[in-house]
């Protein structure tokens, strides 16, 4: 028997219609049905197919395509049903049916262990939760970054407005640095270079501020008054800053004097120096005319201790007496340049004080502890001219009451100076002693302390006038001094 | 300021012929005077080695410390008592000399009573 006839008709066999006693309802409602079984067999797998092509991102898609191979064999097999009816070609159908077996037990088999996996795949539902759930993480983030977002925005914003603000004092810091009265300036602390000066450091210089910078700051201290030691306690943290009065050197060499002040700007935290700021004031005119009074009076304070220590070694009474008497003349003279120094212009104060320190000091020189002093002044300011005569003058009134009124006891001296009359003025020293002649103390000539009271209310341009009625009372009368 | 300090006063001013007149007031008081300083690093130096319980001080010295940078090395090193002798009367001068906590304050020229009185305070605070 050939294969062909095996296949297509082994011998003696009948198809399979005959089985059905060829019957045309049975025949055609096998045939409709196998049909209808097989077309439908051969779209399933189609439509697989199709469905697996198109989702190329599908897990474990070959195992369809077993599916669409399985079910296309199954198909076959319906629609060889049919042709079996009429041919008996039982070979090729048992063909098929066995590459369906073989098909039907590949997928059969390979499907088992294929089933845990596929659960482990996440089901639609799972995905739905799981993507809610992405959903939400995702706008949780986006609210997030939108969150950092306007923090950032806001911070930018402050940003602005801080760096608007610091320009704005920076341009307020420039320009009150720049237009300020006082000098200022600014050195590298470790360098002691200029990095900027002001106008009126520059002017009391000489030099424009921009032909300062990038100096060093000692190149213009006058050499006698170059300071280092000041500043390096000033570095090393010993002093706050430092303050005094030292003479700096103009661009013509002529040294100018200035009241500085100076401080450290420190890193926070490290406190590093980070910047020396000077304060430089011109004082020039009127510390010269300090300079000058403070001469004068230390001069008066050294003639002061000689005549205090040749009045120690002398044994003549009156000797001394008349070292001390001297001493009280002293004192007023420099009490005047005492109180020029106090003043702010150097040039005149106030009598009022002036004439109760002079009077309580020549009381509390004199020894003489029983005698009480009152002073009346009304406030009046006077300069030089006047008062060394005027202090010179109640010096001499003073001392005498004190050496003649009271032969050692106790008793009042009173010094009153008071307007008489508008643009008069009355100076009265009086005292409740004995009554003596001021004028005739040492005798019948005039002692040395009447001519100096003669020749002193002659220069105040005054009249003197004695009265000696219960103690001695002398009064002048004199032009008020001409006010600034 | 652990030790006891001597009965005795140092004089400290730059223009000699003062120092010589305040020693010799002082002496006069029956007081001892133990030395005379001219400028801040002798003044220290001078109280430093002979302690003694009370420093007349003037504030203007030669050097480049004044008298109120000795009188804080003083007070921190041996603690004797700081009178200023001043002949200035510059409101800045004298608010320095405050802020330095004084024993005492004299003016120049400076009477025998004053020096007296300005002392016995001075030891007694």
């Amino acid at each position: 028997m050939s294969i062909r006839d095996w296949l297509l008709n082994p011998s003696g066999l009948t198809p399979h219609g005959f089985c059905l006693s060829w019957s045309p309802s049975l025949i055609s409602l096998h045939v409709a049905s196998d049909v209808i079984v097989g077309l439908s067999y051969f779209s399933i797998p189609l439509a697989i197919a199709h469905f697996v092509r198109r989702r190329p991102d599908l897990k474990y898609g070959w195992v369809a395509y077993l599916f669409v191979a399985f079910i296309l064999a199954c198909g076959t097999t319906h629609f060889m049903a049919i042709v079996t009816l009429w041919v008996p070609a039982y070979g090729v159908e048992g063909l098929i049916k066995l590459v369906t077996a073989i098909l039907s037990v590949a997928t059969a088999v390979l499907l088992w262990p294929l089933i845990p996996k596929l659960v482990a795949l996440p089901s639609a539902a799972q995905l739905g939760v799981r993507n809610q759930d992405l959903e939400q993480r995702v706008a949780e983030r986006v609210a997030e970054l939108e969150d950092l977002n306007a923090q950032l925005v806001a911070a930018l914003q402050e940003k602005t407005e801080a760096q608007q603000a610091q320009a704005h004092s920076d341009a307020h810091f420039r320009a009150s640095f720049a237009s300020a009265a006082v000098g200022q300036v600014h050195y590298d602390p470790v360098s002691g270079r200029i990095i900027r000066a002001n106008h009126a450091y520059a002017a009391m210089l000489g030099y424009e501020p921009e032909d300062l910078v990038g100096r060093l700051g000692s190149d213009f201290s006058y050499p006698d008054d170059k300071e280092p030691t000041a500043y390096a306690r000033m570095v090393d943290g010993d002093v706050e800053g430092s303050a005094r009065e030292k003479r700096y050197l103009r661009r013509d060499g002529e040294p100018v004097w200035g009241r500085a002040s100076a401080s450290l700007v420190r890193t926070p935290g490290s406190g590093e120096p980070l910047l020396a700021v000077a304060f430089v004031e011109d004082i020039d005119e009127g510390f010269k005319a300090q300079i000058a009074l403070r001469q004068a009076k230390q001069d008066l304070e050294v003639v002061d201790s000689l005549l205090m220590m040749q009045a120690r070694r002398l044994r003549d009474p009156e000797a001394k007496a008349g070292l001390e008497t001297l001493r009280g003349r002293v004192y007023a003279l420099g009490l005047v340049h005492h109180q020029l120094m106090g003043s702010k212009d150097l040039e005149t104060f106030d009598i009022a004080p002036f004439l109760e320190e002079l009077s309580r000091h020549l009381l509390e020189g004199g020894g003489a502890a029983d005698v009480t002093l009152s002073v009346r002044a009304a406030p009046l300011r006077v300069g030089l001219d006047f008062a060394i005569p005027l202090g010179l003058l109640v010096t001499e009134l003073v001392t005498n009451s004190m050496k003649h009124a009271f032969d050692g006891g106790a008793g009042a001296i009173e010094v009153a100076l008071e307007e008489a009359e508008p643009g008069q003025m009355e100076l009265r020293v009086a005292d409740n002693g004995r009554g003596y002649d001021p004028v005739l103390t040492g005798g019948a000539a005039p002692s040395l302390g009447a001519t100096i009271i003669a020749g002193l209310v002659s220069q105040l341009k005054g009249v003197l006038s004695i009265s000696m009625n219960g103690g001695t009372c002398s009064m002048v009368r004199l032009p008020a001094p001409v006010q600034p | 300021m652990s030790a006891a300090l001597e009965d005795c006063v140092a004089v400290v001013d730059d223009e000699f012929l003062i120092a010589t007149g305040l020693t010799m007031q002082l002496e006069g008081l029956g007081m001892t005077v133990c030395g005379t300083a001219a400028t801040a690093d002798e003044a220290v130096a001078l109280v430093q080695a002979a302690r003694p319980a009370i420093v007349l001080m003037d504030v203007r010295l030669g050097g480049d410390k004044d008298g109120i940078d000795a009188a804080l090395e003083i007070h921190d090193t041996v603690g004797s008592k700081v009178i200023f002798v001043t002949g200035s009367r510059e409101a800045a001068t004298i608010e320095r000399i405050r802020l330095d906590h004084p024993a005492g304050l004299l003016f120049k020229p400076v009477l025998d009573w004053q020096l007296r009185e300005a002392i016995s305070a001075a030891l007694a605070s």
